[in-house]
């Protein structure tokens, strides 16, 4: 269990993947953090990933990071915040 | 149960909660909810290590590039959440639902809308005829 805890820890902790298998991943990756209150209660963001990749997303991962479970824990879950990874797609 | 306890579970029940919408296209106009992934249950171990497959964007749309992304905890999720989740941090569930653009998801194009606001153009009126003679 530790160890899979560990691993989980160290590849990031995301929980939700959207893929897109037929568009490769074509290296560009954007990264950003949505902000929650009261343990993700309250909130509602909006991420405009087809500025962030006009040609496409390959994949976009979504969860808590490492950064945002110790944020969680710290401020008791008053401030839940979330991270996301999106992969661009298609030609550079 | 304290009043804060039922104040979260009320607000948990009645409103679900975060939502994050990943806008894959610019949002115009009006987009459906795919067949195959609205509120798509999503689980995951503590809240970090995730069990269910990845969402396939290809697949949601039949093939057309989705929408957006809504991703949330439903009401269901939620009541779910509190047992699996906030009591025993065990099993979490995310709800997905990929919107696809209007009249392209896999269950056909959708019905066109109504007509456009306004008067029909009318053909202008046949030219009067010439009174007979007397």
């Amino acid at each position: 269990m530790a160890g899979v805890l560990a691993a989980a820890l160290a590849s990031g902790c995301f929980n939700v993947t959207y893929t897109n298998p037929t568009l490769p991943p074509n290296g560009v990756v954007m990264q950003g953090t949505n902000k929650f209150f009261v343990a993700a209660l309250v909130g509602d963001e909006r991420v405009p990933v087809y500025q962030m990749c006009p040609q496409g997303v390959s994949q976009i991962e979504s969860g808590l990071d490492i950064g945002d479970l110790l944020l969680t824990v710290i401020t008791f879950a008053i401030y839940t915040p979330r991270s996301y990874v999106v992969h661009c797609g298609g030609a550079r | 149960m304290t009043t804060m306890k039922r104040l979260a579970l009320c607000a948990l029940v009645l409103a679900g909660c975060y939502r994050t919408r990943f806008e894959l296209q610019p949002p115009v106009g009006y987009a459906t909810a795919s067949p195959l992934y609205t509120d798509h249950f999503h689980l995951s171990l503590i809240n970090i290590i995730e069990v269910s497959a990845p969402v396939d964007l290809n697949a949601a749309c039949g093939g057309v590039p989705p929408a957006a992304i809504d991703e949330n905890i439903g009401v269901l999720g939620g009541l779910v959440n509190i047992f699996t989740s906030y009591v025993f941090p065990i099993l979490h569930v995310h709800n997905a639902t990929v919107l696809c653009p209007a009249g392209n998801g896999p269950m056909g194009p959708a019905p066109m809308g109504p007509a456009p606001m306004g008067p029909a153009p009318m053909a202008p009126p046949p030219p009067m005829a010439p009174p007979p003679p007397r």
